[in-house]
């Protein structure tokens, strides 16, 4: 694990400019998804991860692929199954022949990358999905009695498909949590599709170049810088008790856990940055609530029977 | 140390905001002090005004009496006012000033806390959620470089804000406008002939009454700013203390004397009016029986000789 990150090399305007070049340069591969692509950015910089929904198609590879090409990470994917092994995910030792001598190598699976993304996590088994959801709260694996710290930034990715769900294995309430943000991508608009058939029907080449306009530890001192970011009292508790209101709210089951409280904050104090102010705002908060909150609350099946959303009820507590 | 070396570094940014706090906070305080001011006055004149016009407290003897002070009363005589001396504290006064008084402290209190910082932001978009933030991390000593972006940030955008706010124009009007018509009215009621609202008491309109049973009613007339309204308690202090006057039981008899008897010779002795042992003296015009009226033959005659006579002659 590498040293703390240097805080001085970024002031807000240069880490706004520094985060807007990395929105640019995602804006040529993805068309539209303007939303999603900040609250990807905002999940990131808060050092958390995040759960992405959406149908098939949209581009969830490509945009998360095009996110570490322009950081400079490293990057893997992992295509979960129901017979996916822990150790498939973690790395397992093998046997290998070194001379005359063979001795046991570790070799690391594909979350030892700064990006990793969990295609349909929910198509993984639990214990499976408890391995790699371990890896990503703790940021080390324990493999062959040895604990292994992961690269830091780390970033989780995890999708689920919202339509098809059989022969899936739904994420609990305590594994959904650990997420910072639940981000839901819906198709482009009509403009938008016909963009993206022009630029990917033209030209054999899979996919635009993309610039890397930011290092991993240009990234750490961003997210560093993130915490610093000062919130009023006033808004601090606005969070706070919007998250308790979760817990008494008429039409959901369960509450958001007191992280939802942590993870509000620190994800409008990555929004205000990402908009190049040193401090945060009612609409900072608003603008993650509902990101924050979504995958953390259950609505209860009288609601559900009548249509309610977990963002309608978000929305009536904001 | 210079100021452009001293605003580099961040306490004393921090310090400067603070600062700026404070002087947001002075400022709603005097603004509050000024409202409060004039919603006292205000009560205290309207609260004087009803208790002259409906007359409460009257009769009730004062509290205690004390000496009107040279410093007040020396400055008023210069302009024409004369205070009584001494000054009679009554339980009503007492009221009205201990309510005037009690409205100013929990005014300026209350005034104080809506228009705090809060106020001044609310009327400041630009630097509203900039400044709360900036407050916060002051008082918390916050000294990272963030936070020394946020104050550097706030302090530029102080220089762009009024503290206007705190000062509710048509509020003050409106009550300046309520403190001059219930000052007008308490120097109607206290001098000018102004009738109370229950038709007695602590009159200005000063009415005067005949002697029941003697048949004649007389009528008298108060003049109207008949006393200094300075210094006085209604109608009362003008004409001394209003009390029941006793039914009088005595009867005389009226004789009239003069003219008015068609059966008389004509000669008008002057007229009298005799009232038991009082004797009235009417004085009235009278005229000589060769000159009366009446003698249309000699009035005729003197009209022709008048319209027949040459105006040369």
């Amino acid at each position: 694990m590498s040293d703390r990150p240097d805080t001085d090399a970024f002031d807000v305007e240069t880490a706004s400019a520094a985060v807007e070049r990395v929105e640019s340069e995602i804006g040529e591969r993805i068309v539209g998804q303007e939303t999603v692509v900040r609250q990807l950015l905002v999940c990131l910089l808060t050092g958390g991860n995040a759960l992405v929904e959406g149908i098939p198609g949209l581009g969830k590879t490509l945009l998360i692929r095009t996110l570490a090409e322009a950081i400079d990470l490293s990057f893997a994917r992992i295509q979960n199954t129901p017979d996916l092994m822990p150790s498939d995910i973690t790395g397992t030792e093998v046997l290998r022949e070194s001379g005359d001598d063979r001795v046991f190598v570790f070799e690391e699976g594909p979350v030892f990358a700064n990006v990793v993304l969990a295609d349909e996590i929910n198509r993984a088994t639990p214990k499976t999905q408890a391995a790699l959801l371990e890896a990503m709260a703790e940021g080390q694996v324990t493999a062959g009695g040895e604990t292994r710290a992961l690269p830091e930034p780390f970033f989780v990715l995890a999708t689920q498909n919202p339509i098809d769900q059989e022969g899936t294995y739904p994420l609990p309430e305590a594994q959904r949590d650990r997420f910072e943000m639940k981000i839901t991508i819906t198709p482009p608009s009509f403009d938008e599709e016909l963009a993206i058939v022009d630029r990917y029907t033209g030209t054999i080449d899979p996919a635009p170049p993309v610039e890397t306009v930011l290092t991993g530890d240009e990234l750490r001192a961003i997210q560093a810088l993130v915490r610093q970011v000062p919130i009023a009292d006033d808004i601090r508790e606005r969070a706070v008790r919007l998250v308790a209101d979760t817990r008494t709210a008429d039409r959901l089951e369960y509450g958001a856990s007191p992280r939802a409280s942590m993870a509000l904050v620190v994800g409008a104090k990555a929004h205000a940055l990402v908009d190049g102010r040193p401090y945060v705002g009612e609409a900072d908060l608003e603008a993650i609530a509902r990101p924050a909150l979504r995958h953390r609350v259950v609505v209860d099946l009288r609601a559900q029977r009548d249509g309610v959303t977990p963002d309608a009820v978000i929305e009536d507590l904001l | 140390m210079d100021d452009s070396v001293r605003s580099e570094t961040t306490p004393a940014l921090r310090a400067d905001l603070l600062a700026a706090v404070s002087e947001i906070r002075r400022e709603a305080a005097k603004a509050a002090a000024v409202h409060a001011a004039l919603d006292a006055m205000a009560v205290f004149v309207a609260l004087r005004l009803a208790t002259q016009l409906l007359s409460v407290g009257d009769g009730a003897a004062p509290l205690a009496v004390v000496p009107t002070p040279e410093a007040v009363a020396g400055p008023l005589r210069a302009v024409g006012v004369a205070l009584p001396d001494p000054i009679g504290i009554s339980a009503g006064s007492l009221v009205v000033t201990a309510t005037a008084v009690s409205w100013l402290v929990v005014d300026a209190a209350l005034r104080y806390e809506r228009l705090g910082v809060e106020r001044f932001e609310a009327h400041n978009p630009a630097v509203a959620e900039a400044l709360r933030t900036a407050r916060d991390a002051a008082e918390r000593d916050v000294e990272t470089p963030v936070a020394r972006a946020l104050y550097r940030t706030v302090l530029r955008r102080l220089t762009e804000t009024s503290s206007r706010a705190f000062v509710d124009r048509r509020q003050l009007v409106g009550v300046t406008v309520v403190l001059v018509c219930c000052s007008a009215g308490l120097v109607g009621v206290a001098g000018a002939g102004v009738a109370p609202l229950d038709g007695g008491g602590d009159a200005e309109a000063i009415a005067g009454t005949g002697g029941a049973g003697a048949g004649v009613s007389g009528t008298g007339a108060g003049g109207p700013g008949a006393g200094g309204a300075a210094g006085t308690n209604g109608g009362a202090d003008l004409l001394g203390t209003e009390g029941a006057v006793e039914r009088g039981s005595e009867n005389r008899s009226l004789r009239l004397a003069g003219d008015g008897d068609p059966s008389g010779d004509g000669t008008y002795g002057g007229g009298s009016v005799a009232a038991g042992s009082a004797d009235v003296d009417p004085s009235r015009a009278a005229f000589s029986d060769e000159e009366r009226p009446e003698a249309a033959d000699l009035v005729r005659a003197y009209t022709e000789r008048i319209r027949s006579e040459d105006p040369d002659e």
